[in-house]
């Protein structure tokens, strides 16, 4: 076999996926042959380094309180946006959208950032934020504390008008596709 | 973000639960949301990793996961059977991350560039890289892995990502790329070469 016609078969050969009589002749080769082994051990060693790397674990919560914003952002905003339909004909759809999903996610939410930079004392970041934020119910009240603790008079007034939602801080997220909801973090 | 000591590869999600798969998805579209929010427990794993290890962050990888269900929900009707579904998931979440990358990266030269490596030039540089298995040594940590895999043309890096670090196999990548094995074998090799070549001159510089 000659060089060429073992190259041509290296992916193969790494990925075991040559007949025996091949295989034999590719290692045949390698043995004999000083450059084509070089190839094959370095080939050999980017796939082994791939399937080696890993992916840092996010927080175990946050599987459950993503899990929590799909149900919010699919089958909960269904029936909600039905039954505001129904009750007021009138109301523009992004509106309706908008209630739909922020009562949808007041089960769930989020922002780290947003009580950092709260309790930093750091006001002005959040003066400027246009965007409506998340946060999880329950885990404010895991907290233990009034909202002032955290936020400005302003974001405390968002929240009571459906703007602004705060939630774990575990779940710093994007969420972009929101109708109507641009999400900053 | 905790510990990164797990292999995190592509796992079957688990069945010990009361309804299989199939069960799943067959419920899934039919409208069952329940059945919909069991197939986000199952398989929002595989997507956040496939998606981390594409974008290289969290928030990037939280936004697909959220979009690929969100758009899997709105187009359930389009799922015809559970392979179609695995399939039809992860195709969605690739294409999605695809589209991401490209805006994270802008409209690059530096992809067209390498893509456009021949073979010849493939032969060419095994030839200089005298004793590589020296240089690719354990020096060559996770991030310089990322580091390359940036610079590979999207579909490549998918390609790589599901057969070599999800350890997918060559049909199974066919189907979420929608296209040939053979063309899953190129862009393997493409991309193989192309890790190679990238890892080996970063140690060597
Ligand atoms: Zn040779």
């Amino acid at each position: 076999m000659t060089c060429r016609d073992t190259l041509s078969l290296l992916d193969d050969f790494i990925d075991d996926e040559l007949s025996p009589q091949q295989a034999a002749q590719v290692r045949d080769h390698l043995a004999a042959c000083e450059e084509c082994r070089a190839e094959y051990g370095a080939m050999a060693r980017v796939k082994s380094l791939l399937g080696q790397s890993s992916v840092p674990e996010p927080p175990e919560e946050y599987w459950s309180e993503v899990s929590a914003i799909i149900q919010a952002r699919t089958v909960d905003s269904v029936p909600l946006i039905r039954e505001r339909v129904a009750e007021e004909k009138s109301g523009s759809a992004q509106m309706l959208m908008r209630s739909a999903v922020v009562f949808a996610a007041s089960a769930v939410l989020l922002v780290t950032t947003l009580l950092i930079s709260h309790k930093r004392g750091d006001q002005s970041q959040s003066a400027n934020r246009q965007a409506p934020v998340y946060m999880s119910s329950h885990l404010t009240e895991q907290m233990n504390h009034p909202l002032s603790d955290y936020l400005s008079k302003q974001d405390q007034d968002r929240i009571a008008g459906g703007t602004l939602v705060i939630g774990a801080p575990s779940m710093v997220g994007r969420y972009s596709s929101l109708a109507g909801i641009s999400l900053t973090y | 973000m905790a510990d990164s000591a797990s292999v995190n590869r592509w796992t079957p999600p688990h069945r010990n639960d009361e309804r299989s798969i199939p069960e799943l998805v067959e419920g899934f579209v039919n409208d069952d949301a329940s059945a919909f929010t069991e197939l986000v427990k199952r398989f929002q794993r595989n997507i956040y990793y496939l998606a981390y290890r594409i974008l290289g962050n969290h928030l990037d990888a939280d936004e697909v996961v959220q979009e690929t269900f969100v758009r899997i929900y709105r187009r359930r009707k389009e799922i015809e059977n559970v392979a179609s579904f695995t399939s039809f998931l992860m195709r969605i979440a690739t294409n999605f991350a695809i589209d991401l990358l490209r805006k994270r990266k802008g409209h690059g030269g530096l992809n067209e560039e390498l893509d456009s490596l021949s073979g010849e030039t493939q032969t060419e540089l095994s030839r200089r890289v005298r004793t590589p298995s020296e240089m690719l040594d354990d020096k060559v940590t996770m991030q310089e892995i990322r580091k390359a895999m940036d610079k590979l043309a999207p579909r490549q890096q998918i390609t790589i990502l599901l057969h070599d670090v999800e350890g997918r196999s060559k049909a199974e990548v066919a189907a979420i790329m929608e296209c040939t094995e053979a063309t899953v074998r190129s862009n393997l090799h493409i991309a193989r070469a192309k890790l190679k070549q990238i890892l080996t001159k970063r140690l060597s510089v």
